[in-house]
């Protein structure tokens, strides 16, 4: 392995052993001086706890350290560096099968994305650990406002914020020894694209406008340039409004979307496969769903020109000929250079390769490389971190084909590690299009967040986040919980207020406060989702069926006052008369609302809990896939009762393809669920356009119910 | 009937001309017509409770939320203990919170007027307090305490709906909110497509209309899904792989799965359980 740069070994000393919040700009590979961080606590002698939730990046760091990921079953016995999701620390912590009080600190990953269930596994080693680290890293700094970075300090308890931008002195230094040679590209869109480009946008700019005119005050910062961001950082920002949104308005963000692809799509892919993904949207289907964008004159004019672009003289993408121009200059006759072609996605790689080959029959997917005058010619999709790549391939000429900042970073960093040979970097971008736009945006938005985030630390007086841990006891008794509740913030809330919080796996209800209270906890959401599926209905069932007190309590917040499916719930109420519902504004409330509960009243039964539900026979999805389970109960045909079977023969939807109607109903018990089943899985289905489904009431009369919004 | 007029029409005293005689004649003149609040003057009424309609308390006269019950028949009943009852087994009492936090104790006295005579007591309240929270709070402890089902109605129009509704469902079976097997099969068909992961029922709709049936969707190379609009490379292959997935877990033969299905007899409460991803 290369040697480290001076950045990266600062960066480990500031961090090593010490509490802190570490921002680094992207593209840095802090991924590279974590490893190192955590190579170092490897001996047994030492336990550090990894946070993490399984994603990538932290499946390459497991692999690299060579321990498991967290994604498969931890002992926490054997010392080292140990990688664990938040939920099972929490449940671990809190049956006493982790030494907390053994734990040399605790790193957590993404510390961007810290949820509620983090937050408690955090607050637990706190308590038991005075002393331990909690060492936190991100590095995505958009995702910080000044806001929530202070949110972020209190939650792991500490006051030093170790930022890293890509304009941090050491990082510029660094860097600036050998720096690859760069060329820039500026291609010229052609006529039709432009013109394309244009419609694109005014359409994207209708579903904002009409987005912003449906939902006024909600969606004020929403804009084309937003709409134009990745699709994580347009939920994200559409996520705390996203239950206030009336299906049109879902509809438009849909819109939207699709709309923000053609735009990319427009300046990565060639004409044909543009005017492909253009087709389904002219379809009937479509044009009743949508939003109505597809009757602007814009879209006419989209649609005409991209058929021309495609016609008899077929329009050669400008990027392609760019490209192939290049090519012909690098590929010289004697070998020596190894160019890299890099691009966003491995379509484009194998579209490109044909174009570049001449070779319009192939469509090998693995064989993304040829030769080219001696000269080895490599296409790959851009991955991150990208140094494997390069150490893997070597190249000497590197052609990045979609601007990228990570990418480009990377690169630098790469050749600061590696002087010889020297890199050329050729940096292809359409002139004046989104894709350049999107680039110039992507570093501003990133020197803001810094710049932001740079006058939030230089604010931070001394002592001011650091924060009460409280204390943990059993002051209020026991409440025992459902393991899948330690998603929410309530049994964070119900451990601060002294209970102790007792994790177990629960077939009814959620909370169980005293011998005789059973508590289920409903959101809004989840209120309309299981009143409409039949779920509450069982639920409710079973609550009054193994306890005396049978409790819904349902978290709302004033702007979910409106969907309240207060019919359903006034039914259920009806059928369930000793059914008692709690109404809490907020989960600090739940919170204090069981603890009144709980007072001068037996401590819940650990062996009614259990005993009421056979949860040691092999549940469903123990055994099967869950999204194969969730998929297949849901086919016509299947219900309740012969899911198993249908799941233990079937095999895979691939068998059940090969099964005729009469097999089919071996594994579904009739010849009238096996027949429903068969023509699901092979008939062509439509909607029955003149029926409503969406709301098959069977009720006469309509009512208003107070208003909804659109 | 003898004296019946030959018109066949006619009003009820032309037909039975011993109405008028009864002693009840005058009186029922005098009955405001349901759901008329505006003539609500007299609110006795005599003889046997019509316990078709909702029965409403005569103190209630004058609560804005009477206005907005317009889908049921509603008098006034002097003989019942709660302020609205829609069932014989249902009593509704009424409270706003504002009037709630002026006199406390008032609650407390209609909780033990009634008593036991209902299976199902509903304690509405209506919020129209600005600073709600304690109030509801102690209003929730109340409810748990005295046996009563809390229901809260933002405004007047939400609070007539709510009595409302409870006479219009007095004998609703529970199908509206039990689990539905019936529909048809194209919805069923989305609704398994929005089980994969990142599939929302516009790609499913998407799909189903590109490639018409499941089939074709799972057997469609992976180019074709990408196609799609809304599908990008990453999201085609997720659900290209998630179609291809067996359906038993790694590590778990189907003699375990079998055997596990004769251990089962008839699991009723098999729920959708939320994967413990532990």
């Amino acid at each position: 392995m290369s040697r480290m740069l001076e950045y990266e070994r600062q960066l480990l000393l500031d961090m090593v052993g010490v509490n802190c919040l570490l921002i680094s700009a992207a593209g840095l590979d802090i991924e590279r001086v974590m490893e190192s961080l955590l190579r170092a606590y490897l001996d047994p002698r030492n336990l550090v706890l990894v946070v993490g939730t399984g994603n990538e990046q932290e499946l390459r760091l497991a692999n690299a350290l060579g321990v498991p990921p967290s994604t498969q079953k931890c002992s926490y016995d054997e010392g080292g560096v140990v990688f664990v999701t938040a939920r099972v620390l929490v449940v671990d912590a809190l049956r006493d099968r982790v030494p907390l009080a053994n734990v040399t600190g605790v790193v957590m990953l993404r510390a961007h994305a810290i949820l509620a269930q983090e937050a408690f596994a955090l607050r637990l080693f706190r308590q038991r650990n005075p002393t331990g680290f909690i060492c936190a890293v991100s590095d995505a700094p958009s995702r910080f406002s000044s806001h929530n970075v202070r949110k972020v300090m209190r939650t792991i308890f500490c006051d030093n914020l170790l930022l890293w931008p890509r304009f941090h002195s050491v990082v510029v230094s660094a860097l600036s020894g050998v720096t690859p040679e760069v060329v820039e590209l500026h291609v010229k869109m052609t006529q039709s694209m432009l013109k394309i480009q244009t419609a694109l946008l005014e359409l994207l700019s209708y579903c904002v406008r009409e987005l912003r005119r449906l939902n006024p005050g909600l969606l004020d910062e929403l804009n084309v340039e937003e709409a134009l961001a990745s699709p994580r950082t347009l939920q994200r920002l559409l996520d705390p409004v996203w239950h206030q949104l009336g299906p049109k308005s879902r509809q438009l963000i849909a819109d939207a979307k699709t709309l923000r692809t053609l735009l990319r799509s427009l300046c990565q892919s060639d004409s044909t496969s543009f005017l492909a993904q253009l087709a389904p949207l002219r379809t009937a289907e479509y044009a009743q769903r949508s939003s109505g964008w597809l009757l602007l004159p814009a879209a006419e004019s989209l649609f005409v020109l991209a058929k021309g672009r495609d016609g008899n003289d077929k329009e050669i993408c400008p990027k392609w000929s760019a490209l192939a121009d290049v090519l012909e200059e690098e590929a010289k006759d004697d070998g020596e250079n190894k160019i890299l072609i890099l691009a966003e996605e491995r379509r484009t790689c194998r579209q490109l390769m044909r174009y570049l080959t001449k070779d319009e029959a192939s469509s090998e997917d693995d064989q993304t490389f040829f030769k080219k005058n001696n000269c080895l010619v490599f296409l790959e999709p851009l991955v991150s971190p990208l140094e494997p790549l390069l150490a893997a391939f070597s190249p000497r000429i590197i052609i990045l084909y979609d601007a990228n900042v990570v990418a480009v970073r990377q690169l630098e960093v790469f050749q600061a590690r590696n002087p010889e040979p020297r890199l050329r970097v050729y940096f292809v971008v359409f002139g004046g299009s989104v894709e350049e736009q999107l680039y110039l945006t992507a570093l501003r938005r990133e020197k803001d967040a810094f710049e932001a985030l740079v006058r939030e630390k230089a604010s931070l007086g001394a002592g001011e986040v650091s924060v009460d841990v409280g204390v943990e006891s059993a002051k209020h008794g026991i409440v025992l919980v459902d393991v899948r509740e330690f998603r929410s913030e309530l049994p964070n809330l119900l451990h601060q207020k002294e209970v102790r919080v007792e994790p177990i796996t629960l077939k009814v209800g959620d909370y169980i406060v005293t011998r005789d209270l059973c508590v289920e906890r409903k959101s809004v959401s989840d209120l309309i989702g299981s009143l409409n599926s039949g779920r509450l209905y069982k639920q409710a069932t079973a609550m009054q069926r193994n306890y005396k007190r049978p409790v819904l309590l349902i978290e709302f917040e004033g702007k979910d006052v409106a969907r309240l499916p207060m019919q359903r719930l006034q039914l259920l109420t009806l059928l369930f008369p000793r059914l008692r519902i709690i109404w809490s504004p907020s989960p600090h409330a739940s919170a204090e609302m069981l603890v009144e509960l709980k007072a001068g009243h037996d401590e819940p039964s650990l062996e009614h809990a259990v005993a009421s539900h056979r949860y040691d026979t092999p549940l469903l999805h123990e055994q099967f896939d869950t999204t194969m389970r969730e998929f297949v109960s849901c086919l016509p045909g299947v219900h309740s009762k012969n899911l198993r079977s249908v799941l233990s023969q079937g095999g895979s939807l691939a068998q059940l393809f090969t099964m005729d109607a009469a097999k089919l109903a071996e594994l579904t018990g009739t010849a009238a669920t096996g027949q429903s089943l068969h023509s699901a899985l092979h008939k062509a289905l439509s909607p029955n356009l003149q029926a409503n489904y969406v709301k098959p009431k069977k009720q006469p009369l309509k009512r208003k119910w107070p208003s909804k919004k659109t | 009937m003898d004296g019946a007029s030959s018109s066949g029409g006619g009003q009820l005293r032309d037909v039975l001309p011993n109405l008028s005689k009864s002693k009840f004649y005058d009186q029922a003149k005098q009955l405001p017509p349901p759901g008329d609040p505006a003539s609500a003057s007299t609110s006795k009424s005599s003889g046997p409770v019509n316990y078709s309609a909702l029965l409403v308390n005569p103190k209630q006269k004058g609560n804005p939320l009477l206005k907005h019950i317009t889908n049921v028949a509603w008098q006034y009943e002097e003989g019942i203990a709660a302020d609205y009852q829609p069932t014989r087994t249902a009593g509704i009492l009424f409270l706003s919170m504002q009037y709630h936090n002026l006199n406390p104790e008032y609650l407390h006295e209609r909780i033990k007027g009634i008593s036991n005579m209902y299976d199902l007591r509903v304690l509405l309240v209506q919020v129209d307090f600005a600073n709600s929270e304690p109030l509801l709070r102690t209003l929730n402890r109340i409810c748990l305490l005295a046996q009563m089902t809390l229901v809260l109605a933002w405004s007047a129009e939400q609070a007539g709906k709510v009595v409302e509704t409870y006479k219009m469902y007095e004998n609703k079976p529970p199908d509206m909110i039990m689990e539905r097997n019936a529909d048809e099969p194209y919805f069923q068909m989305v609704k398994a497509l929005c089980c994969v992961p990142s599939v929302n029922r516009a790609d499913a709709v998407t799909l189903l209309s590109v490639f018409g049936s499941l089939e074709k969707i799972a057997k469609a190379p992976l180019e074709k899904l990408e196609l799609c609009p809304g599908f990008g490379p990453a999201k085609a292959e997720r659900l290209w792989r998630a179609l291809r997935k067996p359906f038993l877990r790694l590590g778990v033969t189907q003699e375990d799965a079998l055997k596990a299905a004769e251990e089962e007899e008839g699991d009723d409460e098999e729920e959708d359980l939320n994967d413990y991803d532990g």
